[in-house]
């Protein structure tokens, strides 16, 4: 994450190149448009005979962008196909601490995470 | 609109006449055809008519500048088999984004919803030598014409390669280039295409998940005036924080909302503030492994 200084412009955002990476992106919301995403996702990846290089990222679940580092661990050279997938969607919500209004957003993550693997493959 | 078929009771809205496109052929092009076409039998000399409403039927005929100066067009093609054509040029109410978008997606050979056209930053793009009003799709077409030519040449040529036959033998048409009996979806030949030496320095990026990001953000109008650093620099999105309420992340000691309405709070990383990020573009960046410069 990014910490700005005090009085700090945001003035660019760098990119890598990004050859040959896949990405795909995910939001949820009550309305298809002017409405803030009850729950995002946005997955990236290095495709190959085996997939690598993953980035699984859920938005509108915390203060920040939050990534889930053991979803991406288990993706890892994975063939993406719906063992992996499932596998890696159970496990999505991991350290989900919900509170007493917000606790649809644990299935909500496990198939995000799924519909964003699944659409990833085709 | 299949041929013979009407608009509207008596042929079109206006009661205009028209010449169904398959029967326009290079034979039959002169002005006998215009003339039949807005119905010339029907004229009458000006003395003729009377009342104070008078009906006539016009042909706008008119040359258009293409003007003083050569424009440069851009279009490329993104992975996912869209062609996109970045242009300084607005849509103006005579819609030159759409005539150009046409254009290409003609030469092409491709369904209009494969054709991306970008309101891009004119200091980026290629050199339009007009971007301000009707006049801008005669002046600038040629350009993003003939660069689409080119783009069609090119995967043709690769087509061709693939397939063992000469590149005159293909045509493009709903996306694919087919001949011989073969064809293949033009976005199969990008590897390929991209293997080959550079053509020009234009580096494109994009990325599908941006994107798409980038596209649900609120509504077009936000989108059209908003900027990713004023996405990525949204406060957190909380009634209490933004409310009257002293509330920890606002300098208090208790957050609201753990004991309040929290259906769209945080469920991960929440401890003494549950509130979430809005910025989807932040979602889509972080997996990017993008940086923030400042």
């Amino acid at each position: 994450m990014h910490r700005f200084h005090d009085g700090a412009l945001l003035t660019a955002v760098e990119l890598p190149s990004g050859a040959g990476r896949r990405s795909h992106f995910l939001k949820y919301t009550m309305r298809n448009v002017w409405d803030f995403a009850l729950a995002s996702i946005a997955v990236s990846w290095q495709p190959c005979s085996r997939t690598s290089g993953w980035r699984v990222v859920l938005g509108g679940v915390a203060a920040t962008p939050w990534r889930l580092p053991h979803v991406e661990q288990m993706l890892e050279g994975s063939a993406l196909d719906d063992a992996s997938i499932k596998a890696a969607a159970v496990r999505a919500a991991d350290g989900a601490k919900p509170l007493s209004h917000n606790s649809y957003k644990v299935p909500l993550v496990t198939k995000l995470v799924e519909q964003a693997l699944r659409e990833a493959r085709a | 609109m299949p041929p013979g078929e009407w608009h509207a009771y008596g042929r079109t809205g206006h009661g205009q006449r028209y010449v169904p496109l398959d029967q326009i052929t290079p034979d039959n092009v002169s002005l006998d055809a215009v003339a039949q076409a807005i119905g010339r039998e029907r004229w009458q000399p000006p003395a003729a008519k009377s009342g104070r409403l008078r009906c006539g039927i016009v042909l706008r005929y008119s040359q258009e500048h293409s003007g003083r100066a050569d424009s440069d067009g851009t279009v490329w093609f993104d992975r996912e088999g869209r062609v996109h054509v970045p242009t300084g040029i607005g849509n103006t109410g005579s819609g030159p984004q759409t005539g150009i978008g046409i254009i290409v997606a003609v030469v092409l050979g491709l369904p209009m919803d494969r054709v991306v056209v970008t309101w891009a930053d004119t200091a980026d793009v290629a050199w339009d030598f007009a971007t301000d009003a009707s006049r801008s799709t005669h002046c600038n077409a040629k350009a993003f014409y003939t660069a689409a030519l080119d783009l069609a040449r090119q995967l043709k040529d690769v087509a061709a390669a693939c397939f063992g036959i000469a590149d005159d033998s293909l045509e493009q048409r709903d996306g694919m280039v087919a001949g011989g009996g073969r064809s293949v979806d033009s976005r199969e030949l990008l590897g390929e295409l991209s293997s080959r030496p550079a053509r020009s320095n234009f580096k494109p990026f994009y990325d599908p998940a941006l994107a798409e990001a980038a596209m649900r953000v609120a509504t077009p109008q936000i989108r059209n005036a908003g900027t990713i650093g004023g996405n990525l620099l949204q406060d957190g999105r909380c009634p209490y924080y933004r409310g009257p309420w002293h509330c920890y992340r606002a300098g208090g000691i208790v957050c609201d909302a753990h004991h309040g309405i929290n259906a769209e709070h945080a469920i991960f990383g929440g401890d003494r503030c549950y509130i979430v990020s809005p910025a989807d573009l932040a979602t889509a960046l972080t997996a990017l492994d993008a940086t923030i410069v400042d």
